[in-house]
């Protein structure tokens, strides 16, 4: 049927015109309200960083470039980005194996009567709050680390802090998200496609290697994506077991040959300690806030990446 | 006999290998969700093992430092209230334009490239813009200082984009049908919206508003910087919404971490986490019940 084919005598519906059109005007508002919070985070930080080169006179290369951070003299944020992109990394580490394979247990192993209170079990995951996480960091995966490579090095040299403590806290705050936004774009992923592959003889495993994991790949970046975001931002769970010492997390402590993901510091972290020490103009003040800006231009170029795979999603 | 015969014994033998490979796999698939799922149940459990026995009555009303969460109990929902006040109201409108009005365009894509970047942005950083507008006013003499209202704002602003989204997923739920029932008997399309969308859509948004309660409740990053830190004082009973800072449940837990870790303070951070984990799981399950309960009240069966 063609709309144009009604009369066009159609009546008027005079009465609710006004309010019809102010209504339109409060939801455009909300919108616009919604941006214009998105506009504030990115002028208000910014124009704070930028004081850092101004009034400051902080050179960049001394501020990215430059490990020296004493918060007096010298704001050299080099090593905090390290421990960020350290922690990153080694909770991906963690967090990818056991995510998919949370994703790929839930969409195609799981009998029907396991998945449904596993997924809602994993959803539940979502909703506790990060300071109860950075809690049990503090009171169950410190001392057990500290105790575990104590024994492993035959004396005591670490209190448990560190940046191995944080990936652990860290992936499993991160596991519910990708494993969620896996197991959607796996389950989104046609049957047939599934059937396709078993008809030919492939084993369940060979399905999910060959067919689902292949058509799913978009949608699981994008939750990897998130999920970096989401590690990259993490603060107070961090904050609680990270041991906030101002050098490389990485490296092999002296005495003893193992690769120690030791007490550092992330970008989060530093915000989080130094800011309430900071008097507003001084340049302390300013340079946290250009840590600031290098989250939130790091977190922007999270969301455009995110939006190039989720272009690239197939099925949805 | 099987296909794979034919083609001979190494096809035969590799089939025999994928299918070893396929249920050393499988199980492979079921130890590693038993470990997360036996993780998730251990955090939930061990706190409630470790707190429950410090959770008294007293512990419940009184105020002092790490031996009562009196004053932090009403500030989390003093706070919880005065922040989804606007982002309901700001959420669902925002959610009803997308929804509704919107039609393809910059306006729109502008709109989801917002509330992309504000949901992945750090909290942390929201609570120090959050510092920057409410706590200081931009150093202007209107200075709120450390206050409940300053914290709460900063909240709406953090769980806007989370509310618009639930928001959405409960107007789109709506069947169509209803909108044109709505139509057909002349109705405006604010009246469609206003009458029947939404009442329609009332399980999803209550399921919706209690799972950001959730999310309001449990942060801690961002209101450290805006609500501040401070403990009980006396005058925490009341409504002032400047000038009279305010630390949540969540906050008092990280309080509690950073001022020197006695004993004492440590038996308080897990009751008070206890406290925590109850509320939250208290209003998820909500979530459920109401998802359910009013779900099948709609629509009708």
């Amino acid at each position: 049927m063609n709309t144009t084919s009604i009369p066009a005598k159609r009546p008027r519906l005079r009465r609710g015109t006004i309010a019809d059109a102010s209504g339109r005007i409060v939801f455009v508002a909300s919108a616009l309200i919604i941006i214009l919070a998105m506009a504030m985070v990115y002028y208000f930080v910014g124009s704070q960083a930028y004081q850092t080169f101004t009034q400051s006179r902080l050179s960049a290369g001394a501020f990215f470039l430059s490990h020296t951070w004493d918060a007096e003299e010298n704001f050299g944020i080099l090593y905090f980005i390290i421990g960020s992109f350290a922690l990153v990394l080694v909770s991906l580490l963690f967090a990818v194996p056991l995510s998919l394979g949370v994703a790929i247990f839930l969409s195609e192993a799981a009998p029907a009567r396991i998945r449904s209170p596993m997924r809602k079990a994993i959803e539940l995951f979502l909703g506790i709050p990060s300071v109860i996480f950075g809690l049990i960091g503090l009171i169950v995966v410190v001392p057990l680390l500290r105790r575990l490579m104590n024994f492993l090095a035959g004396g005591i040299f670490f209190n448990g802090f560190g940046l191995l403590p944080a990936a652990i806290v860290v992936t499993f705050m991160i596991l519910p998200t990708i494993a969620t936004i896996s197991y959607d774009a796996m389950q989104a992923v046609p049957r047939e496609l599934r059937e396709g592959s078993l008809a030919m003889g492939a084993t369940r495993w060979q399905t999910i290697r060959g067919i689902v994991l292949p058509a799913a790949t978009p949608g699981i970046m994008t939750g990897v994506i998130l999920g970096i975001a989401r590690a990259l931002g993490e603060t107070v769970a961090v904050a609680f077991v990270i041991g906030n010492s101002q050098r490389l997390p990485i490296g092999l402590t002296h005495f003893y040959p193992y690769l120690y993901l030791g007490p550092t510091s992330v970008l989060t972290t530093q915000l989080l300690f130094n800011f309430k020490e900071a008097t507003q103009g001084s340049t302390l003040y300013n340079a946290l806030w250009t840590i600031c800006f290098v989250l939130v231009v790091i977190s922007g170029v999270l969301v455009a990446v995110s939006r190039f795979f989720a272009g690239r999603r197939v099925y949805k | 006999m099987t296909a794979t015969a034919d083609r001979g014994p190494s096809a035969a033998r590799q089939h025999l290998r994928e299918r070893r490979r396929d249920a050393r796999n499988t199980v492979a698939l079921w130890v590693i969700a038993g470990f997360v799922v036996a993780v998730l149940l251990y955090i939930i459990g061990y706190t409630l093992v470790r707190g429950l026995g410090n959770v008294t009555w007293k512990f419940l009303t009184s105020g002092d430092f790490a031996s009562g969460i009196a004053p932090q109990l009403f500030n989390t929902v003093y706070i919880l209230i005065l922040s989804m006040i606007p982002m309901l109201l700001i959420g669902i409108s925002a959610a009803i334009y997308t929804v509704e009005y919107a039609r393809q365009g910059a306006l729109l894509r502008v709109l989801r490239f917002a509330t992309e970047t504000l949901t992945s942005m750090p909290s942390i950083v929201i609570g120090l813009l959050g510092f920057l507008l409410f706590v200081t006013n931009f150093g202007t003499g209107a200075r709120w200082e450390f206050s409940r209202l300053a914290g709460a704002l900063t909240l709406a602003i953090l769980n806007l984009p989370w509310m618009m989204r639930t928001a959405e997923d409960a107007l789109r739920a709506v069947p169509y049908s209803i909108r044109e029932a709505s139509f057909a008997l002349g109705a405006t399309k604010l009246q469609t919206v206003l009458r029947s969308v939404l009442p329609a859509s009332l399980p999803g948004l209550v399921t919706g508003t209690l799972i950001v309660s959730g999310r309001v409740i449990g942060e801690t990053a961002a209101l450290i910087y805006t609500s501040g830190v401070a403990g009980a004082s006396s005058g925490w009973f009341n409504l002032s919404l400047t000038h009279v800072p305010g630390d949540t449940l969540a906050v008092h837990i990280y309080t509690l971490f950073a001022d020197n870790p006695t004993p004492a303070a440590q038996q308080g951070q897990t009751a008070t986490a206890v406290v925590l984990i109850v509320l939250i799981l208290g209003l998820n399950l909500l979530a459920r019940f109401f998802e359910r309960r009013l779900g099948r009240r709609f629509s009708g069966t």
